[in-house]
Parts: structure tokens; sequence; C-alpha cells
């Protein structure tokens, strides 16, 4: 075989390996999506308002069940506008009696434990007059928390040069490790 | 040995040999959960002394911080709650959360559940619960606000129920039993009262 052959397939072996790797990281994230039945199974917090129960950069892990919210439950919830989700907790819950397919189950009213007043100043924020959230708008109920964990991540969104020099560092990294 | 990812993968199969898997997957304290029996705290007791039904008025908005829409009537609650959650203050306890929720059943809406008054508790030297004449925090009005006659005569139901938060791992959360549970009917109008405590004067509403 001649050199350029030999060299081109460990190349290629190389960004295999890579592809391999971020693949399967993409692989484990939906599944994880699948088995928690939430499209983010895992946020961070950013905010002081579930303070102390929440801290900012706390690792959440949520799930969407299929059992109905109830008063108490801590939820992620996104409206239609705002990008970035909110968790506070349930304070009311009212069950509609009509059930269609097209009838919210649920009319839900949130508050941050470490704010003063519920959440229909958020809610109003977008879509003036809107006093309730329904289970369509929440992304998942909090079941567990890591302390701490996610403060990396809340680094680099305040920072976005340093998530291009993580990429640069790995990218640089795999590609010089030798086989 | 040449390179980081035979090396890890070397150590994965190491730790794949010792995986027992005749043993339970428990630390030497054994399966039991320290939060095994959450309705472990002791002294529950829920009172609820008064109630009246209030009619519509901005200081009564300002009060239950309703800002962006007017109920026609309001609920204000009166009670006594206490509660001996130091059985929950194990290691892994950052704080509890307590609350007390009122349950009503209306037409169109067959479960109605609404936070009346909450507290978090950090430190198992605050874990005495004891308020005397509480009144609620947030306002107790339904989804069919602008129906002044909603809560006319209304059963309900209070309850205490609480929450613990762990330094990490799972929430977990239990209500106070049934029987200790507050069950009461609401005033039969609005702007009456109902005390509920024996009354000096006599029986029945005493109007506003």
């Amino acid at each position: 075989m001649n050199p350029f052959a030999i060299k081109f397939r460990q190349t290629l072996l190389q960004v295999l390996n890579v592809l391999l790797i971020v693949s399967s990281a993409l692989m484990i994230w939906k599944g994880l999506s699948v088995w928690t039945n939430t499209e983010s199974p895992i946020v961070v917090v950013l905010t002081i308002s579930m303070e102390p129960a929440f801290g900012r950069g706390d690792l959440l892990f949520l799930s969407k069940p299929a059992s109905p919210l109830e008063v108490g439950d801590i939820v992620v919830y996104k409206l239609e506008g705002k990008d970035i989700p909110i968790v506070h907790r349930i304070l009311n819950v009212h069950t509609p009696a009509d059930q269609n397919d097209d009838a919210e189950p649920q009319y839900l009213l949130t508050k941050g434990d470490n704010n003063a007043s519920n959440d229909r100043t958020i809610y109003g924020d977008q879509q003036p007059g809107k006093l309730w959230i329904t289970p369509r708008e929440v992304l998942g109920k909090v079941y567990g928390y890591a302390p701490y964990v996610g403060y990396a991540t809340i680094v680099m969104n305040d920072n976005p040069q340093l998530k291009v020099v993580l990429l640069g560092a790995l990218a640089l990294f795999a590609l010089l490790t030798r086989e | 040995m040449h390179n980081l990812w035979s090396r890890v993968n070397i150590r994965l199969r190491f730790c794949d040999l010792l995986t027992p898997t005749h043993v339970p997957v428990v630390g030497p304290a054994g399966t039991k959960d320290p939060y095994g029996n959450l309705l472990a705290p002791l002294a529950l007791s829920l009172n609820v002394s008064s109630a009246t039904l209030v009619r519509r008025s901005r200081a009564a908005q300002y009060k239950y911080q309703s800002y962006f829409h007017a109920p026609a009537v309001f609920a204000a609650l009166q009670f006594d709650a206490t509660a001996d959650l130091r059985s929950l203050f194990q290691w892994n306890t950052k704080q509890v959360y307590a609350m007390v929720t009122v349950a009503y059943q209306a037409p169109g809406f067959p479960t109605n559940k609404i936070t009346v008054w909450d507290t978090i508790i950090t430190n198992i030297d605050d874990a005495r619960l004891m308020v005397a004449n509480a009144e609620n925090k947030y306002a107790i009005t339904d989804v069919q606000y602008r129906d002044a006659a909603r809560f006319n005569g209304l059963a309900v139901t209070a309850r205490l129920e609480w929450c613990v938060h762990t330094y990490v791992g799972a929430t977990r959360c239990a209500a106070m039993p049934d029987e200790l549970a507050a069950k009461f009917t609401l005033p039969a109008n609005v702007g009456e009262r109902v005390s509920y405590r024996g009354d000096r004067g006599g029986v029945g509403a005493n109007k506003v």
C-alpha cells in the first residue's frame, strides 16, 4: 500500500471515531428524552426564584408523567414567545369537567418559592390576560436534582467564547490522539 | 495500552468482573430509606376557625395579589395549624416546604385545589410548626371568578401538606391523613362570616 493511502485510512478512522462518540452521545440524550417523555430531560436552573430549594447552577431531572400534575409539584414550563423555560412550584390546580380532545385537562397557577407573588406577571408578558397555564406548556415535572453540577453551562452561556475554546480543544485532542 | 481509549476500555472491563450479581445494591446502612415514612410528623392539627366571603374590592385585590383580574368574591380563612416536622430533617434534607391547601368541587370543575398558605423550613430548630390565627396568604378564588355566588355554601376541605427537598436526589411529598383534615362549609352569602369556634354569643353566621 502506498503511504498516502495508509495515512488517509488512519485519518478516516480518527474521524469515524469522533463521529461514533458524537452519535453515541446524541443517542443517549434522545433515549433519555424518550424514557422521561420530555424534550429536555435535564435542565439547569438559571435564577434564584426557587431558593432555597434550587439555586443557580443546579441540575434538575425532569419527566413528564402520565398522571395529572398536583399542587406542590415543581414543574418546568415554557410559554409561547419566551425562549427560556421557567421552573416554579404549582400553587393551584383546577380540573374542568369537559374533556374533549382539544379541552385543557387542567388549569395551573405557579409561583416561585422566593417570589413574592404568583407568575401571572410572567404569563401576561406575551399574552396579556393569561391567568393560567396548562399541561401543554409544561415541559416536565422535577423528580430530583443535583446541586451545582450545571454551573459550567451557566458560565458557558455567559461567555460564548468559552464554548469555542472548549470545542477547539476537544477537536485538537481528538485529531492528535494517535492510534 | 497505547492510547487513552484502550486504557479506559480495560478499566471498564475490570469493573464488570467485580460487579456483584447476587448481592443487593445497597450500602452498609441497609435498605431503609430515611424518608420511608413521610407521615412521621407528630402533633398534626389544622383547625379553621373562621371563613368569610369578601366582596370584590381594590383592597382585597391588593391583599391577595390579584393584579390581573378582579374576582367577584374572595374567601378569607383564619386557621390554626401545628405540625412537628422534626422527623423529616435527615442528613439529606435541605428544606421542608409546608403548605395548607383547600380543595373543593364546583359545577363544571370536579376537582379544585388551592394553596392558601405556605412556609419554608430550612432548619430543624424551626421545624415545630405552630401558627395561630393565621390568614390565608394567597387568594382563594375560583376559575370562574366572575360568578359571585360561586363559593356560597360550598363544602371545602383544608389540609396540611409538606414536601421534603433534599441536597441531592428525589423530592418527596405527603399530606395529613383525611381524618385530621378540616372539613367545613363556606358562608351562604357574600359578605358573611362563619365562625367555627364555639361561639360565645350563639351559633351561626355573623354578618360583617
